[in-house]
Formats: C-alpha cells, sequence, structure tokens
C-alpha cells in the first residue's frame, strides 16, 4: 500500500489508462495533447498506490513575457483521492501541490501558478496551495441582434497559425506588462490541435498578406454562462477598424451558428476594456475566480491583476 | 506558510511594554496624535485628522464602533485597530458587521517584542473579545483596502477577498434616461422616518444589507462633518420605493467626481430606478464632474447602470472579509451581500 509521488515528463510512456480512477482522466487524447504536446512541456505530478492512481497534480505551462521571459502555468486537472478522511485527501492534494512547487518553483523555474476555480475547489487551493484571488472574473458580454450572418469580405477564415503570429504578438503585446507569448508553437498547440474541440480562427490582413489581428471562437461554457466566446483576440489598439471588422465576423458566426450571445474575457485595465464596452458589450460577474500562486513577491495577486493579460487562451477550461 | 494568528482573550493585557486595552473617553486626543503622524508619513495628500470627525466617525455612529489600543508606558497610542459597526439583515435576522478602519501602528514607538504585527495581534485580539455567532457579535470583518494593507491583512488576520472591486462610471451626456412614470421626485435634506421600511423590505431580497434607517442615514450624510450631500426621494403613490446620495468627491485617486454615496431603491421598481439614476445625471449636468458609482457585481444595478450609459472600470481597490459565522463567508457575500460606496470608509 506504499504511496509513490513521481513527476510524469514528456517521451515516457503515457499512464496506463487502466490506472485512471474513473471520470478523472478527461480523456487520454486530451491528457496526451495537453501534457505531450504542450511545445512549453509538463508538469504533471501523480500519486500512485497499488499501481492505481490516486492524485495528480497537473500544470500545463505556457511562455510568458514579464520583461524576460519566465514560465506561467496553468493548474487544471488535478485531483486527489477520496478515500479515507477528508484529511488524508487534502494531504495528499497538498503534498502533489508541493511536489510540483518543489521541482518547478524554485529560484529562474516557474514564476505563477494558477486557475479558475469556483465553489469547493477554491477551498481548496487557498487553503492547501495558498492560491489567492487574482480577480472575481466578469466577462464581457453582448447580445447577438440580427444582422449579416456572413463574414466581412475583409475577415478571413484562418486554418492555422504560421511565424507572423510572432510578428503580430511584438505589435500589439509588446508593450503589455505581462502576457502569454503568442507564437505559432503555442497558438496552433492551443486552437488547432487540440483533439475534440473546433475553434474558428478569424483573421484579417493588411495588402500585402501580413495578419494585423486574429480573433478565435469557441462555443461553449465558461464561469456558467453559454455563449460565442472570443476566447483569444490580438490587435494593436491602434488598429481599431482591424478589431471592428473581427468583432463584425464574429457576430456574423454567432448568428450563423445560432448563438444568442457572443463573450470574452479581458482584464479591466486593457483600453480594450472600454472599447468593447463602448462597441455594445456590458460586463457581467461569472461564477468563477482566477487565482495564482505566485513564487515571486513583487510578481503576487495584486501585481497580476493590475499587469496580467489574460484571455481565454490562457485557460484550456473552454 | 501562513502567520500563526494570536489575540488576547481578556483586556486589559501586557504586550510587551505596552498596555493593551479597550478605548476611553478621553483616549481620542492620543489616538489623533498618532493617526496624524501615522499617516502623515505615508500619504503626500493627507490633510490631519480633526477631534470633531473623529468624534463624528466613532462617538456618534449609531451603530457602534470599537477601539483596541496598544499603549506606550508614556501613554501615547502606538497601535489601533478600529471597527465602526454595521447593524446588518442578514437572511432577516438582525446582525453585525465589523468593518476595521484607521488600523495603525507607530513604527517610531515600537520596541522589542512588539516589532512584530502589533495590528496583527490587535486584530485578532478584536477577534476574541468582539467576533461570533450571537446576535450582538460581529458576524463578519470586513474591509475595503489598498494593496499593500490587504498584503498585510491577509497573512496576520485570514482576510479573504470578496470582490476585487469594480466602479461604474459614465459623463452625465452618456447616461440614457427612460420613463419614470408615476414617480415623485423629491430632494431633500433629511430622511423620513419611513425609509427603515423601504430598508426592511429590501432586506428580503438582498442576503445581507446594512440597516439603513433614519438615524444611520442622517448620521452618515447629513451630519457628515465634511460633506455636503445631496438626497433625492422617490415615491410612489406616496409609498417611498427608493432613495440616493451623492457628494463631488475624492474616490480611487480621482478628485472631484460626482460620487454616488448611497442608492437604495425597490427591486421591483425599475422607474425609480430611472428617476434617481436621471436625478444624479442632472447633477453632473448642472456642474460637470464624471460620474461614478459603486455596486456588488451580483445586483441588478450593476447591469441597470451600464445599460442606462455606465462603463465599468477597474478600482485599486478589494472587499475584503473574515467570517466568523459559519456558512456566511466571502463566497456567499459576494453572491448575497448588497452595498455601495457608502457602506464603506472610502468615502
Amino acid at each position: 500500500m506504499a504511496l509513490t509521488i513521481q513527476e510524469w515528463k514528456p517521451g515516457e510512456a503515457l499512464p496506463d489508462e487502466a490506472a485512471w480512477p474513473a471520470g478523472c482522466a478527461g480523456g487520454r487524447a486530451e491528457w496526451e495533447w495537453r501534457h505531450a504536446h504542450n511545445p512549453r512541456g509538463a508538469r504533471v505530478f501523480l500519486a500512485r498506490e497499488d499501481g492505481r492512481i490516486v492524485g495528480q497534480h497537473a500544470l500545463v505551462p505556457h511562455a510568458a513575457w514579464i520583461g524576460r521571459e519566465v514560465v506561467f502555468a496553468e493548474n487544471v486537472g488535478s485531483f486527489a483521492r477520496r478515500g479515507g478522511s477528508g484529511l488524508a485527501r487534502e494531504a495528499l492534494y497538498a503534498r502533489l501541490g508541493r511536489a510540483a512547487a518543489e521541482a518547478h518553483a524554485q529560484a529562474g523555474g516557474d514564476l505563477v501558478h494558477y486557475g479558475y476555480v469556483a465553489g469547493a475547489e477554491w477551498r481548496v487551493v487557498n487553503g492547501l496551495l495558498d492560491g489567492e484571488v487574482v480577480r472575481n472574473q466578469t466577462a464581457l458580454v453582448r447580445a447577438v441582434e440580427a444582422g449579416p450572418r456572413e463574414l466581412p469580405s475583409a475577415v478571413e477564415r484562418l486554418q492555422r497559425f504560421d511565424h507572423q503570429a510572432k510578428w503580430l504578438c511584438d505589435r500589439a503585446a509588446g508593450s503589455l506588462p505581462a502576457f502569454t507569448v503568442r507564437d505559432e508553437a503555442f497558438l496552433n498547440w492551443r486552437f488547432v490541435a487540440r483533439p475534440g474541440v473546433a475553434y474558428e480562427l478569424l483573421g484579417v490582413r493588411d495588402g500585402a498578406g501580413v495578419l494585423r489581428g486574429y480573433a478565435v471562437l469557441a462555443r461553449g461554457a465558461f464561469g456558467g454562462r453559454h455563449a460565442l466566446w472570443v476566447a483569444d483576440f490580438l490587435v494593436p489598439l491602434a488598429e481599431l477598424e482591424v478589431a471592428e471588422l473581427l468583432l463584425d465576423g464574429a457576430l456574423a458566426r454567432a448568428r450563423a451558428l445560432g448563438e444568442h450571445e457572443l463573450a470574452t474575457l479581458l482584464p479591466e485595465w486593457s483600453p480594450w476594456f472600454e472599447v468593447l464596452q463602448r462597441s455594445g458589450f456590458l460586463v457581467h460577474a461569472l461564477d468563477v475566480f482566477l487565482y495564482a500562486r505566485p513564487f515571486a513577491r513583487k510578481f503576487d495577486e495584486v501585481w497580476l491583476r493590475d499587469h496580467w493579460w489574460v484571455t481565454l487562451a490562457d485557460t484550456l477550461r473552454i | 506558510m501562513r502567520a500563526k494568528l494570536f489575540g488576547y482573550h481578556d483586556l486589559p493585557a501586557r504586550h510587551g511594554d505596552y498596555e493593551v486595552r479597550l478605548y476611553r473617553p478621553g483616549d481620542e486626543h492620543e489616538i489623533l496624535a498618532t493617526f496624524n503622524r501615522v499617516f502623515a508619513r505615508v500619504d503626500v495628500t493627507f490633510k490631519a485628522r480633526t477631534l470633531e470627525f473623529w468624534r463624528w466617525r466613532f462617538a456618534e455612529n449609531p451603530s457602534g464602533s470599537q477601539m483596541v489600543l496598544a499603549f506606550t508606558p508614556e501613554g501615547r497610542v502606538a497601535g489601533q485597530l478600529a471597527v465602526m459597526v454595521n447593524r446588518v439583515w442578514l437572511e432577516g435576522r438582525p446582525s453585525n458587521f465589523a468593518q476595521g478602519v484607521d488600523q495603525m501602528s507607530d513604527a517610531a514607538l515600537r520596541t522589542g517584542l512588539s516589532r512584530g504585527s502589533l495590528v496583527g495581534v490587535l486584530g485578532n485580539t478584536m477577534v476574541n473579545l468582539f467576533a461570533g455567532p450571537g446576535p450582538e457579535q460581529h458576524a463578519l470583518g470586513w474591509g475595503a483596502p489598498v494593496p499593500a494593507a490587504w498584503r498585510a491583512g491577509k497573512s496576520f488576520a485570514r482576510y479573504e477577498i470578496v470582490r476585487t472591486q469594480q466602479k461604474l462610471v459614465a459623463e452625465a451626456s452618456e447616461v440614457r434616461t427612460a420613463s419614470a412614470g408615476g414617480i415623485e421626485l423629491e430632494e431633500v435634506s433629511a430622511f423620513p422616518e419611513e425609509v427603515a421600511e423601504l430598508c426592511a423590505r429590501a432586506a428580503r431580497t438582498h442576503g445581507a444589507l446594512a440597516v439603513r434607517d433614519k438615524a444611520q442615514l442622517e448620521w452618515r450624510w447629513s451630519r457628515h462633518p465634511e460633506k455636503r450631500c445631496r438626497i433625492a426621494l422617490a415615491r410612489r403613490a406616496g409609498v417611498l420605493v427608493g432613495y440616493a446620495v451623492a457628494a463631488r468627491g475624492a474616490f480611487d485617486g480621482k478628485q472631484g467626481e460626482w460620487l454616488l454615496l448611497d442608492w437604495l431603491v425597490e427591486v421591483t421598481d425599475e422607474g425609480a430606478g430611472h428617476a434617481l439614476r436621471a436625478w444624479f445625471a442632472g447633477l453632473a449636468a448642472a456642474e460637470p464632474a464624471r460620474l461614478v458609482a459603486l455596486f456588488p457585481d451580483s445586483k441588478r444595478e450593476w447591469l441597470d447602470f451600464q445599460r442606462a450609459g455606465f462603463r465599468v472600470a477597474p478600482t485599486r481597490y478589494f472587499l475584503i472579509a473574515r467570517q466568523y459565522l459559519r456558512g456566511y463567508g466571502a463566497q456567499w457575500m459576494n453572491r448575497h451581500w448588497y452595498y455601495t460606496l457608502g457602506d464603506t470608509d472610502l468615502v
């Protein structure tokens, strides 16, 4: 009955499907995509007992830029066994989280572990991982009125991202204080290669074919709200006309898909937060918190609230 | 790891060289001396607090206040944890919340053992003495700190975030008015007794709501020593269905904005909301300044104001709380507690 905690690393065999407790694996293809194919690697710690997996601390790392490249990693899919007393279960959850921090959050390692949680899950990450609220998440939501169902002619569907994504990221996000680096590898892994999820990629190019902005659309529920979500959006602030084209394109897709609401998440300090409100979006409360477990005093939850450009691209919950 | 909580269960008590005890009449002179010394060091815009303001805030509050103080052997105040009590309707039952205000410790007066978190010790003493599930006890400790105070509070007092607070802003020209059919609006200088009935009806809708009766509102707004507040009442068929309080003032680092200090409207009466919002916008039309309001994003006012042309903007504030009554924690408060700018000590 010895309990072992070990880190799983890309390149190793995937955990045997039969070893997972019922309902915890989230699908083998999804697990493999999250942890084996992420261009930034993996942060997975598995607790095993008698060959069976009884707990997992799973983080999905992203390259983030804060004036230098660091790692922000989303905690998604973590669990610990329910067997034994409540305290025993909590101890395993905490032990797994501690193992991940000890392995990856030392000086020069991961800067922030974070996630979206609600209800009892918040008690666990606050009580056992010292997670703190970055913000009570709100969403910008716009009702989809009658109108065109076709994309504007200047908006094209992208099949995948290329090297121009990084150019756009440098122009649109380069001056932001903290953001996940949007390059070809990240965006294609995040929005093209995910098994079982069909994101729509809209782009606007200039006359020379250079990408001026993109929006990624996803149907589904987040924070208790069903909508057509703009899961990611990147346009230089000076190019409002590109944003308007992408917004028109997103509304057209929402109409064509029969969705009643278009929604997105943006940090409230961003000028885009006001721009979208002036375009008819209202700010609604969601049922989730964004929490963080920072590993450097300066970059605590207050700093992250006020500086981190975070969108739905940063969470695998949609 | 979080800091271990320590506080005294009986006062007075010795804490290093200090005597820790509750406020006694006459202490306000030394409290003010320390307050004006400590806050002048950290706030370049600080204006010395007057005895008149102190008496209004702490001695005259109809809901009460409590102060735990640390005195040096020379009788100077080295630290304070003060709360303003809010009488509250909590799911229909009378209860009390305690808003932490004016927390301070004077580093120049701290020595030896007391160099640790004196405010933390005083805060936990306050909890030991006054917090709990009883109807006379504090069911919730709360505050609206700036980031530096939050960083201290979370480790020493186990506060949790109820909400990262945002505000609603608009220029007068951006506010859309709608029919207020049947509403009679009146600007007044005093609140009627029947405001308590409006509050009692509202308490059936909101899970938690600070008592807004004539005594409380007149203390808060009519007798405020530094604000000249405008008060409007909305009646339908003679029955009070809403009120609003506004004044020019400073909030969140901005000066001279029109602040919606308080607002309570019958939930079912949209017309009253329209009429009072038009009155508020009218103040800024006559005396131009940006309009600012603050509501929980879980309440209908949050969306009503946006639909009327207000936009959401960030503030630097957190609303934080520590529960002393099981079942009424930060997440519950996030969904059910109705408050306005005037519930806080920020205005």
